[in-house]
Parts: C-alpha cells; structure tokens; sequence
C-alpha cells in the first residue's frame, strides 16, 4: 500500500511541480509516464480488492457444507466435528432435511459448518426441496465435504453428484471406516473422480483430526498464503477507500486519454492519494511539497 | 521623563513595509483613526529582495488583496515595467499574473497612496514597546519615551525583530541593508510572553547595468497583451522592459565549493532556519551537485534603474567570492556588483499563537502581519496586513470577523494554514496547498471577494453590482450553449481543425467546448450572430466554467464535506486530556488550540481516528452542558 502511495505521489510532484515550478528549469512532465502508473495502480488495487473477499471470508469464517447421499452419516460427522449432539441423529434417512449451520474453529480460524439432507431420487416434495437447498449450498460453499458410507459400495448417483462439485474444494470423506473399508483411499479417489479423500469414523470419532488438518490446509492455509501481510488487513472500510482511489485514477485515466491539462491530472491523482491517505493516514499535502523540494532545485 | 497622551487613535500600524501600508490603509478607509509608525518615511514599500510583484499562486494573491480593496494591485499596475501572466500553457485555473517592478516608483506610489489617505497618521519613530495591561493592548512606545494610545495595535514588523545580516565572515546587526535593527521592541514583545523563534532568508548581489553584456543572454520578454492585477485598472500604460536569463557553469560551482568554509551558512554561523524554495546558490550546489547549471533571470530594479537584480543567485558568500562567482557566468564578465549578497537573520513570532483574524490569542488587541508570522513574500505579508487592518476595524466597530474560508480564497488557506501548521521555515504561498484550487482562480477573485471588499466598506457597491450582472450574463450564455445543438458536419469541421476525430451525430455546443483543445473562439462563429453577446472576459468566464464543470463540482462536494466540520466548533477552553487521543494529538491540540475540528483535522499528527474520539467528547460536553433539555446534535 505504501508503495503504491508512493509511485502515485511521485506522479502528483512532477504534475504540481510543473504547475507550481513552471518558471524553473524542470524536467517536463510527461502524461504518459503518469498514465502507466495509473494503470499499473488500478491493477494492485484490484489485487488489494480481491484480497478484501479472502480477507472478508476469513473473518467471517469459511463455509463447510457436508454433502451426501441419505444415510452415509453426514449428521454423525456434522456432530462428530461439533463436538456435541446437535442435528437429530436416526437409523431413518431423510431425517435432515433444512440445512443446519454451527460455528466450529479450525486451527484458530472460523468455519461456518453446514449439514444439508441426504441427495436422493425422490418423490416427497419436501425432501426434494431439501435436496435442491443442498446442491445450492455446495455451490456456494469455500469447501465441500462429500459424505459416503465407505463400507459400501459406490453407486454411479454418487459419482454424477461428485462431478458436479467443484474439485478445488471438494474432500470425499470415507464414513464407517469401523466397518471396515471397501476399498483404499486411493482406490476411492480414482473410482469417485475426487483428489483428495480421507476415512473416518464419525461414530467413533476416529479420522477427525485428519479431516481437520484437511480444512485447515485447504481454505486458511491457501488464502492466508497468498495474500502478505498488508494485504489482508484489508477491510471494508479500507475497500471503501480503494474503491475510490480506483474511480479516480479511472477518471485520470480518461483525463490523460483526452490531453487534459495538468491542474485536472491533479484533482484526480490527489482524490486518489487523500483515498489511500485514509488508510495509510498520511497527509499528501504535507508529503507534496516536501518531496517537491528534496527532489528539485527550485528557488530564484 | 515620559510624556502621556492620551488615547487619540484607533489602531497603531507599527511597519509600513507591505503588510503594514495594507493594514494602515484598509484601517484609514473604514474610517478609523490611523497612526502609521515606521522608522523613515523613506522605508515605505520597500522591496528588499526582488523587484517583482506576482507570480505562481503570489499574482492569485494579489488578485484578492485587490478584490477586497486593498491597494497592491492598483500600485503595482501604475508603476510595473513588464508583465506577464505565468503559466499561460496550461488551463486558466493556475494562471498566475506576474509583474517585474519599478522599486522606487513603487514605493513613491504606496508612499503618496498613504499621504493623501484620510485618517491616516504617518509618524517616522522607532517603536521600541507594545504598551498592554491586564492582557489588552493599550498602544506603543516610540523611541522610549513617547507614547502613543489606542485599543488596536498591529505588528508588521518584518525581517526587523533582531535582524543580524551575514556576508562570508562577517555579521552585523540590521534590518535590511543599510537599515538598523529592531531589538528593544523585540525582545519587550517577547517578554510579555509571546513566544519566539529564529529564521533566516537572504538576497542575492545587485550588478551596474551598464557592465552586463545582454547581448550574451536570452532576452524575456513581457506579454504583448498586459492584464493588470486590479480589477480597477482600465489598460496597462508604458513599454514593457525586457528581463534576461543567463546561466551559472561547472566553473561557477567549482568557485562556490572552494569557498564553502567561509560561507556563514556552511560554517555554522548561521543559525535561523531557510526556506527549502528559496535556496541560496550555495545550497543548490551542495543539495543539487549532478546539476551542470542554474538557471538566472537578469531583473532590472526599476525602469530608469541601472541596477540589475540576479534572481536565482542568493548568497551570503564573502564580497571577493561573490565577485569571482559573478564573473564566472556568461554575460556577466565584466560585471560590477553595485551591493553584496547578504543572508538575514532575525526574529518571528510563531503564528499558532493567533486567532486566524491575526489576533494574538495571549494579548486582545494586538495584531501580528507579514515577515513576523514567518512567511515570505511582500503578496502574502500584503494579504497578511490587509486582514489584519479589516479584523482590528471590524471589532472596534463590534462587527464579526472576516474569516475567509479555505474554499475561498488563497487568504483563506494562508491564514488558516498559519494557524495549523507548524511554521519552522518561511512560509510562501503554492497553489497546491489550495484544495479547491480549480475554484480559486485570478479570473474570479472579484466574483469571490467583491462582496466582502464592499461589506467592509472598502470598495464602491457599484462595483459588486456590476459584478452580479456579468454572472447573470454568462449565465445566460452558458443555459444558451447547453441547449443548441451544432449540426454533425459543423462539429467534425471544428474538430478536424484541431486535428480532432469527427463525430457522427450533433453536439451541444457545450459538450464541444469541454473537449481539450477547443476555446470558445472555436465555436463562435458557428453559433447564431449575437447570441452569446458577451465582452472579452465573460467569454473566457463561460468557457473556464464549461471546461472545469465537472471538477468544480467535485471540488465543491468536497469542500462541502469539510464544511461540516467546519462548523463544529472547540469551546477555547476545551480540555484535551482524553486518554483515548494519540500522545501526538493531544500535543498539537494543546499547542495550537484549533477553534473548529476542521481546523483540527488539519493539524499534523492528528488522524481520524482522534477525531471521532474529539467529536464524540464534544457531543458529550453539549449534552451535559444542555442538561436534561435536549440532547446534544454533532455536524
């Protein structure tokens, strides 16, 4: 943030410069340099911008949504994570059928854990509705945890409804591992068209802490990493601020585009600056003559 | 044996350099009693440094003092030798009149406007006390023992206040050159409590025109077409005098550099802080060692003068360097320097202790203008001393003050930026410490300030009239060009004529105007004979306004946004010691004591974040203070 504050105010010297200095012997200021910089400028803050979703989904924590076919023991899991009873747990499929969210922590981080019905050919309307608020929740989900009974064998529904997830964020969850697995991990990979899955028993609360580590690596880790420090302290209010700083340097953009004289440049390059300043909490005006001064030699 | 007088003035003007004629003048033509104090009537209006008026933001300046009724503008457009408006390449929102001066015709014209003013008193004294008891100003004391009685008092001082000049090893005391200092009353203002502090500033040598080889510069020369600074002024009269420009070499640094250790500057004699816009050669040698030469403009003092001013070679260098120094730079050769160099330094009165009328906080009654608030500049000691002289007048008369605000005028932003801003070197005047400079243009300064001018009763209502009447009339132009359409061919014609793409469909006329490049000269002649009917500068008017539409507005929101802060007023006496306030904050805040939390706002080191503390605390206050009543409304 600094730096481009930085690269922007060193544009805004030349440009006030040239107004204010204009019987000195200065270097001439040239439009085109500034409009790079200003392109150059849009794109970081766009990268900023984007890092204020990652930021915004950390804070309010990542959506888990468990996915599955009826019975496989999405409701045990959801509770197994939980860490206590909370959705109605039967023998009978079908028994969830709105979606159920809770509040878990992952490795200090936030999870929004959702628990949805079991998808399943159906004739009820209600647990169709339910099925079809399902789906939609794994679309919308940072992470899908597709649930199926590993002691049994894979039906073709269950792959049809696995291709539909995106496989970035999918984990297949082999449940009942106590009853002894039909198959290796790898084998259920490769036979569910999924990159990653893992056994657990939600019964016995066994795999749990793999499955963990699984969510954690997955979302905190990947979004944590790719963004530095700076960037994701990038909250609504600074959005705000960028969003500004962006319109003006678009507008400055189009002023330099239509051969706008300096003192135009400069109404947008300082609405762009005072829009970083409020985050940055640096003064431009104060800045401004300063830089002026240690970088010309102006003076009768 | 002190003889006492009693109370036969209204305000005592002490100066009659630039701000001090202002004050003295602006104080006679409201009516008031008026006793103008300087050492020599010979030292009215005098340009120490260089013989110019205007220039870059300087000219909007003078445009104001003009606009408000001061006499700057009309001196300098009867006695300037050439003018030039600055900045003519770019748009006319930083278009700056400039104009080199005549020195002694200058000073002979202010000298004569002050003469023949009525209620004005000149009296050749060396003020040597501010008489005040119980925290008001009661007068002065002149030569130390006459004394002098009025309720208002300013201080225009200038580089008086302990002035020690400095040329290589030696330093002296004085005021300017030939001029005694001011010590006895600068060291009693300073006792009575006013805090003080030290700056310095310097002035380059004067050369014998004769002994200039021009032939070797390049000649500048004045606008063909002269605009004055008044807007009283009818044409400019006179030849316009040509200047040169000439430049310093590797030779001329090498001189300077071997020569260092006796410069006062280098060699730690001098104590006083610089200006960083102002440099002496010296320190652009040092500052600046990659720069193969510095540009200088050869300024002649005056129309008959045969002295030449070298404007860019300020120095405090020993006489025989200045001479080897001199004689480096092409054209200058055999050039006879007339004066030295010299550097000054002298005493201020750090502005924070004023009300932004001027007003010292500490002291009711007593003014400070010009050089002792730390600026720079006869434009903004000028501004300084017209302020003060309206402000002291207005609260003898038991008026508000005037507070121009900083949407305003450049004064505006001069008087606050005093009041707010830590002033630790001279403070001279840019345009781009004008946030709404897009809005505060030289053209406009009438349509800005006339009302206030006539208000204070320094200009004719007449003049304010005509004013409102030309707005109407661009007005009405304007609605006019908004509204009719030039045919599609007509467009692209005026386009292509500018070596602009055409356009396929009609254009308002005033969409065409917006486009870079395109001046209402342009677009004239395709529109319907008459219709605009508008002189020479309300064409330009309609066309600035037309150009700038869309940034003025936005300017306008944003001043609009700090003019609601602007009118939450501190109580003097508010307490800052809030613990949530940043350590920083709540020192600024205690030392400047801003009266709005705009003001506030603009002190460095207080951040938002202090503001919303400072605002909510205030809220409180006004809630507690209402009681029960009503609940307390902030912005």
């Amino acid at each position: 943030m600094r730096a481009l504050e930085e690269t922007l105010l060193g544009e805004l010297v030349l440009i006030e410069a040239s107004i204010d200095f204009s019987e000195e012997d200065l270097p001439a200021h040239a439009p085109g340099a500034t409009l790079e910089t200003a392109t150059k400028a849009r794109a970081a803050i766009a990268a900023l911008l984007e890092s204020e979703i990652a930021g915004e989904r950390l804070r309010r924590g990542i959506r888990v949504t468990i996915l599955g076919g009826p019975n496989v023991g999405k409701s045990s899991l959801y509770n197994a994570l939980l860490g206590e009873e909370r959705a109605i747990v039967s023998p009978v499929a079908g028994t969830t059928r709105d979606i159920l969210r809770e509040r878990i922590h992952v490795g200090g981080f936030t999870c929004r854990l959702e628990d949805t019905a079991g998808i399943a050919e159906t004739r009820c309307e209600i647990e169709a509705k339910g099925i079809e608020i399902a789906r939609a929740a794994a679309l919308e989900a940072d992470l899908v945890l597709f649930v199926v009974d590993g002691s049994e064998e894979i039906a073709n529904e269950t792959k049809n409804e696995i291709s539909r997830i995106d496989p970035e964020k999918l984990l297949c969850v082999l449940n009942k591992s106590d009853l002894g697995l039909r198959y290796s991990r790898e084998e259920a990979r490769e036979r569910l068209g999924a990159r990653d899955a893992l056994a657990v028993s939600a019964l016995k609360r066994e795999g749990l802490e793999n499955l963990r580590a699984w969510i954690f690596d997955k979302t905190v880790k990947r979004a944590a990493g790719d963004l530095d420090r700076e960037r994701i302290a990038v909250n609504a209010r600074q959005a705000a601020a960028l969003r500004e700083a962006d319109e003006a340097l678009e507008r400055l953009e189009t002023a330099i585009g239509e051969g706008a004289p300096a003192e135009i440049l400069s109404v947008d390059a300082r609405c762009a600056l005072d829009a970083l300043g409020a985050i940055t909490g640096r003064s431009m005006s104060e800045a401004l003559l300063e830089t002026i001064f240690t970088k010309f030699c102006i003076g009768k | 044996m002190t003889i006492v007088e009693k109370p036969e003035f209204d305000i005592i003007v002490v100066g009659g350099g630039h701000a001090g004629c202002e004050a003295a003048l602006a104080a006679g033509r409201m009516g008031f009693s008026t006793l103008l104090v300087t050492m020599s009537r010979e030292h009215i209006a005098r340009m120490p440094c260089n013989p110019a008026i205007g220039g870059l933001a300087k000219g909007q300046l003078v445009r104001e003092v003009d606009a408000l009724g001061g006499e700057m503008g009309l001196a300098i457009d009867e006695t300037g030798i050439q003018f030039r408006m600055l900045n003519r390449a770019k748009g006319p929102a930083v278009w700056s009149p400039r104009a080199q001066a005549d020195k002694n015709a200058y000073h002979r014209r202010m000298l004569h406007a002050i003469e023949s003013a009525d209620n004005i008193v000149l009296v050749e004294a060396e003020a040597t006390a501010v008489l005040a008891r119980n925290g008001m100003v009661e007068g002065i004391e002149a030569a130390g023992e006459k004394r002098y009685y009025a309720p208002k008092v300013i201080l225009a001082l200038g580089t008086f206040p302990n002035g020690l000049m400095h040329i290589g090893e030696e330093s002296f005391p004085g005021g300017r050159e030939g001029e005694p200092p001011s010590c006895r009353l600068a060291d009693q203002i300073a006792s009575l409590g006013i805090e003080r502090g030290r700056l310095k500033t310097g002035t380059p040598a004067r050369l014998a025109r004769a002994s200039v080889d021009f032939s070797r510069c390049e000649e500048q020369a004045g606008d063909k077409d002269p605009s004055p600074f008044s807007f009283r002024t009818g044409k400019i009269g006179g030849d316009q005098v040509p200047c040169h420009i000439t430049y310093t070499n590797a030779r001329t640094h090498e001189i300077i550099r071997r020569n260092l250790d006796r410069s006062p500057l280098y060699a730690g004699r001098i104590r006083g802080v610089g200006p960083r816009y102002c440099p002496s050669i010296e320190d652009k040698v040092v500052r600046f060692s990659d720069r193969e030469r510095h540009q200088l403009f050869l300024e002649p003092e005056g129309r008959e003068s045969a002295e030449i001013y070298i404007n860019g070679l300020s120095t405090s260098l020993p006489r025989d360097v200045q001479e080897e120094m001199v004689r480096s730079i092409a054209g200058l050769g055999g050039a006879v320097i007339v004066r030295y160099g010299y550097a000054i330094e002298y005493d201020y009165y750090p502005p924070h202790q004023l009300l932004p009328t001027l007003e010292s906080r500490r002291i009711g009654g007593l003014y400070f203008a010009g050089q002792v608030n730390g600026t720079s500049g006869y434009e903004e000691a000028a501004a300084q001393g017209l302020m003060a002289g309206i402000n002291a007048g207005r609260s003898l008369a038991g008026r508000s003050p005037l507070i121009l605000g900083r949407h305003e005028a450049y004064i505006g932003v001069l008087l606050d930026d005093l009041v707010t801003k830590e002033i630790d070197e001279p403070y001279r005047m840019f345009t781009s410490r004008a946030e709404h400079r897009l809005v505060l243009r030289q053209d406009n300064a009438d349509e800005r300030l006339f009302k206030h001018g006539v208000r204070c009763a320094l200009l004719p209502r007449g003049l304010w009239e005509e004013t409102i009447a030309r707005r109407k009339r661009v007005a009405r132009a304007r609605r006019f060009i908004e509204r009719h359409s030039l045919a599609a061919e007509e467009c692209s014609r005026i386009l292509a004529s500018k070596g602009q793409g055409s356009v396929s469909s009609p254009l308002k006329a005033s969409l065409l105007l917006q486009r870079p490049g395109i001046s209402i000269k342009d677009i004239e002649g395709s529109l319907p004979a008459g219709s605009l009917g508008l002189e020479p500068r309300e064409k330009e008017a309609l066309e600035i306004g037309i150009k700038y539409d869309g940034y003025i507005r936005r300017q306008k929101k944003l001043a609009e946004r700090m003019l609601q802060i602007e009118k939450v007023r501190i109580p003097p006496e508010f307490s800052y010691d809030i613990e949530a306030l940043s350590a920083e904050a709540r020192l600024k805040l205690e030392k400047f004591r801003p009266l709005t939390l705009a003001q506030a706002s603009r002190l460095s080191g207080v951040r938002s974040s202090d503001l919303s503390i400072l605002m909510i605390h205030l809220g409180k206050r006004a809630r507690d203070e209402r009681g029960s009543a009503g609940r307390g409304k902030i912005v």
